[in-house]
């Protein structure tokens, strides 16, 4: 079906622990199953750093045991079709980086990848093994929710993740 | 006919970390440039980033015929049944689309 890339821009992490909920514009995106049937599968994700100086980042993809709801904000945050030629969906996924209810980062799930960089030009990109994808599942959790952010450090970063709306 | 039969998982997923710009020391015994294998454990969907150094043999389950991160491994060899991702997926769509089909009005 469709491919689409979620993608944020010069976005400064706010470091949040697992468990406790993030802050607005602090993360770089959560990206959010659009009804209760949707399935998404996430087949990439390129963080760039972009600090003036050393800023060791942790950070986490993972799943959220709150979702992010109401009013939710998509600052700096950019969701387009992959494929040029591609019909969009009737119902697209919700992502974004603000909401009345911000996401938080499941304990036990939230660490799917920990992509680690150095903010002052690091690079980092995952690319998943064909049939491998991480799935999301619904719009609520355990499953229906990922979110990008950070564990430790205040790095300032852009980057995008690639899924498929299945 | 070729048969593999090394157990090693095959056609990976790839992990690049790219600090070869970074103007800073980085701690010790970090490389600037790090490239990694990847694969998604079959049961919890953790991406397990393959360490080369390791000579420790990975566990692959035979319920899903799938390499499995090492804590769904632990879990395995403890006696925990196989039940991939996509089962537990396929479950939560049951019951979601069970839910929203139901018309029976509870008194």
């Amino acid at each position: 079906m469709a491919r689409y890339s979620v993608s944020f821009v010069s976005k400064t992490m706010v470091a949040v622990a697992d468990g406790a909920s993030m802050t607005s514009n602090g993360y770089a995106v959560f990206l959010q199953g659009g009804s209760a049937t949707m399935q998404l599968k996430v087949n990439e994700i390129s963080v760039s750093g972009e600090d003036t100086a050393s800023t060791p980042t942790t950070m986490a993809f993972g799943r959220d045991s709150v979702v992010g709801v109401t009013a939710i904000t998509a600052t700096s945050n950019f969701n387009a079709l992959l494929d040029a030629t591609a019909t969009a969906p009737g119902t697209l996924a919700v992502f974004g980086s603000g909401a009345t209810t911000n996401p938080t980062r499941s304990a036990t799930l939230g660490h799917l990848l920990n992509p680690t960089l150095n903010t002052y030009g690091g690079i980092y990109r995952w690319q998943a093994r064909v049939g491998e994808e991480i799935g999301i599942i619904s719009a609520t959790q355990p499953l229906g929710e990922c979110s990008l952010s950070s564990v430790t450090g205040n790095g300032k970063v852009s980057g995008h993740i690639l899924y498929e709306l299945v | 006919m070729l048969i593999i039969t090394d157990g090693l998982p095959r056609g990976l997923g790839y992990l690049e970390i790219d600090q070869r710009n970074v103007e800073a020391p980085l701690p010790p015994g970090t490389r600037r440039h790090f490239e990694a294998e990847t694969y998604t454990c079959s049961h919890c969907q953790y991406v397990v980033v393959m360490n080369p150094d390791r000579v420790r043999e990975r566990y692959k389950c035979k319920g899903c015929n799938h390499h499995v991160c090492d804590d769904c491994a632990a879990e395995r060899v403890a006696g925990k049944p196989c039940k991939t991702f996509w089962q537990q997926a396929d479950e939560a769509m049951e019951q979601a689309q069970r839910q929203t089909a139901s018309t029976i009005i509870l008194p």
